[in-house]
Formats: structure tokens, C-alpha cells, sequence
């Protein structure tokens, strides 16, 4: 059995910040909501307070400070911020990284013996930092890359973040956390294409 | 022919309406009294379960009629129907659009396995391996929430 020149095997890395808040309501579903609450009040009994509680023994609910949420809307988002995972809470945010000049997601050599969901996380580590809770999901790879040369595979693996901060070391210049809609502004056409149906 | 009702208006009316100044005209405070003629029940009445003045709007609260309820908005059953029908809609649509996206994450996929075993058979085994201590979900993956944590994001080392 001929055995050719074994594929080069590589991994990419795909590292969302998953939403935080959940997502903003369109004007239709308040409308629909809105809607359905006035049908519920229209048809339930009134809850009669005097009913339930003798008097006096609610104390002075006047005096109760109810706590203040924090914003949706954070600075990081009115500065616009990239680095930032505080960005555009209610999506999920996207690791790329920028090795010799072009923006690709977080990519790396498979060692001998390494198993791919293992070369996948460590290339993050190394590329990123050390300071990256990370989550793989799974072990089997999410995809395989469509822009690679001849005799090499790029499985893609997909992470999450879950704590921590990238700090980019060994030839990574720069990083960015974004958005789907903002992906095509750092990937050239030919590796966005490839990632859009991953996100 | 009205089928709804949206009452917005008895919700205040009813809330403001201390126990006392309850109706006791309807049918349903006649219900296990003995018929005492001209006499108007008294707050904390003898009859009262154990002196408790709650009785009378017990009886209310239990078996008063919601018929007869001033400032009805009524909606007619062709707009809910019609209501009803735009979500169904809006909803098959969210629904069709995220089967479109995992049916084209799973091919990707797919892909990407049937490759790894022809190229690498090891590797796919262990892709492939169900069981591990990586294959939990973290403590930290948590479900969204309406408003953020106010510490923000954990950037641990600053």
C-alpha cells in the first residue's frame, strides 16, 4: 500500500465570548406581549393586598431600596472599544488575531502524537496568553477549512471564553474581539466566506 | 361578536376598593346568610369566621361575578385572530432561519470528520471518544441574563 506524503495537519481556532444579556425585544414582540398582559388582567382576579396582609404587618415598604441594574449599553461600547468583552453584550464576540499583517482566526501546528482538540486549545494558549479560561467544545472539530494550499488539512475547533483577556505574544501583532457583521471588515473574502456559516 | 375582553380600567377600580365598601347587592354575598331583612352587614360582623373581618371578602374574592364590570374594551376576534396569526408567522420564520444555520453547521461538520478519518484514523478516534473529563460543561457558562453583572467581565489578571 503506497503510503503519499502525509497532509500537513494544522488547527484554527474559533474563540467566542458568548451573549451576556439576553437579546433586545423588536418592537413587535413588546407590541405582542403587551397585548397578551392586557388579555391575562382582563380576565384575573384582582389581587386584593388588605386580603392578604393585616394591617401594619407589611411594615414600611416605602423605605425598601430596590437595587439598580447595571446598563446593557456599557463603555465599551460607546468608545467602541475592540479589545474589550464588555463590547455589544447581547452577541457573541469573535477572537481574530493578526499574524504577519493579515487577521485570521487564532491558527497553529499540530505536534506529533497531539491530539487535534489539544493542538487546538494549546496554539490559543501559546498565540494568546496564558490568562484565557478556555472551554472546548467537544473534541471533534467544527469544520474543515475550504482556503487551505495542497497536502494540508486546517481542521477549525470551536472554544469558549469563559474568563481572562488575550495578550498577544510569538508573532501575533494585534487582536480583536467581533461581532459577525464586523468579521468581514478584518478577514479577507476568502477566509470570511469560509467562517461565515460557523458563526 | 366580541369575544375579549380587556379591562384595564377595574383593575384601579377594584384595587382602591377597601373590603368594606364591598357589594354586598350580588347574588353571591346572599350565599349561606339567613336572609336578615334591611340589615346591612356590619365591619367584623358575628358573621365572621373566629372575628376575623376578611369573611365578607373571602365570599367576594370566591364567588363574586366578573359580568357585570364597568369600562370594557372588547377586541374583536378577527384582530386577535389576525395578531395570532402575524407571531405564528414571525415565528416560523425565526424558526426557519436557525434550522438553516445548524443544518449548515452540521455539514461543515460532517465534512470535517469524514476527512479526519480517512486522513488521520487515531485522531479520529479520539475526536470521536465520547468520554473524558474535558467533555463537561463549565461552571462559568452561564445562561444570559437581562441585565449584565455590575463587576463586568472577569479579566482575572487586569
Amino acid at each position: 500500500m503506497a503510503t503519499a506524503a502525509a497532509a500537513a495537519l494544522r488547527t484554527a481556532t474559533l474563540v467566542v465570548r458568548r451573549p451576556l444579556i439576553t437579546p433586545t425585544r423588536t418592537a413587535f414582540e413588546e407590541a405582542y406581549y403587551e397585548y397578551h398582559a392586557n388579555l391575562r388582567a382582563g380576565h384575573e382576579r384582582t389581587v386584593i393586598p388588605d386580603f392578604w396582609t393585616k394591617k401594619g404587618a407589611a411594615g414600611n415598604t416605602a423605605a425598601i431600596q430596590m437595587a439598580v441594574p447595571a446598563e446593557r449599553t456599557t463603555e465599551a461600547d460607546t468608545a467602541n472599544d475592540v479589545k474589550s468583552l464588555d463590547r455589544k453584550l447581547e452577541e457573541n464576540l469573535f477572537l481574530v488575531v493578526k499574524e504577519g499583517g493579515k487577521w485570521s482566526l487564532v491558527q497553529g501546528a499540530v505536534a506529533e502524537g497531539e491530539p487535534l482538540h489539544e493542538a487546538a486549545r494549546r496554539s490559543v494558549l501559546d498565540k494568546c496568553g496564558q490568562n484565557l479560561d478556555l472551554w472546548m467544545v467537544g473534541r471533534s472539530p467544527i469544520a474543515l477549512s475550504h482556503t487551505t494550499k495542497d497536502k494540508e488539512h486546517i481542521f477549525v475547533h470551536k472554544a469558549h471564553i469563559l474568563a481572562g483577556q488575550a495578550a498577544p505574544t510569538k508573532g501575533v501583532s494585534d487582536f480583536a474581539w467581533v461581532t459577525k457583521n464586523e468579521m468581514a471588515k478584518y478577514l479577507d473574502k476568502a477566509a470570511y466566506d469560509d467562517v461565515v456559516e460557523l458563526l | 361578536m366580541s369575544l375579549l375582553a380587556v379591562r384595564p380600567a377595574a383593575l384601579a377600580r377594584l384595587a382602591r376598593t377597601p373590603f368594606a365598601a364591598v357589594t354586598t347587592n350580588r347574588s353571591a354575598s346572599s350565599f349561606g346568610n339567613k336572609p336578615a331583612a334591611g340589615a346591612a352587614k356590619k365591619k367584623g360582623s358575628s358573621n365572621a369566621i373566629g372575628g376575623d373581618s376578611r369573611y365578607p371578602l373571602l365570599k367576594e374574592y370566591l364567588y363574586a361575578s366578573h359580568a357585570e364590570v364597568d369600562g370594557v374594551a372588547e377586541v374583536d376576534a378577527d384582530v386577535h385572530a389576525t395578531i395570532e396569526r402575524a407571531w405564528s408567522v414571525a415565528q416560523r420564520d425565526l424558526a426557519a432561519q436557525r434550522h438553516a444555520d445548524l443544518a449548515a453547521k452540521y455539514r461543515r461538520l460532517r465534512e470535517a470528520m469524514v476527512t479526519l478519518e480517512q486522513v488521520d484514523p487515531d485522531r479520529f478516534a479520539t475526536a470521536m471518544d465520547r468520554e473524558g473529563e474535558d467533555q463537561y460543561f463549565p461552571r462559568l457558562l452561564k445562561a444570559p441574563t437581562e441585565t449584565p453583572a455590575k463587576t463586568g467581565w472577569d479579566y482575572r489578571r487586569g
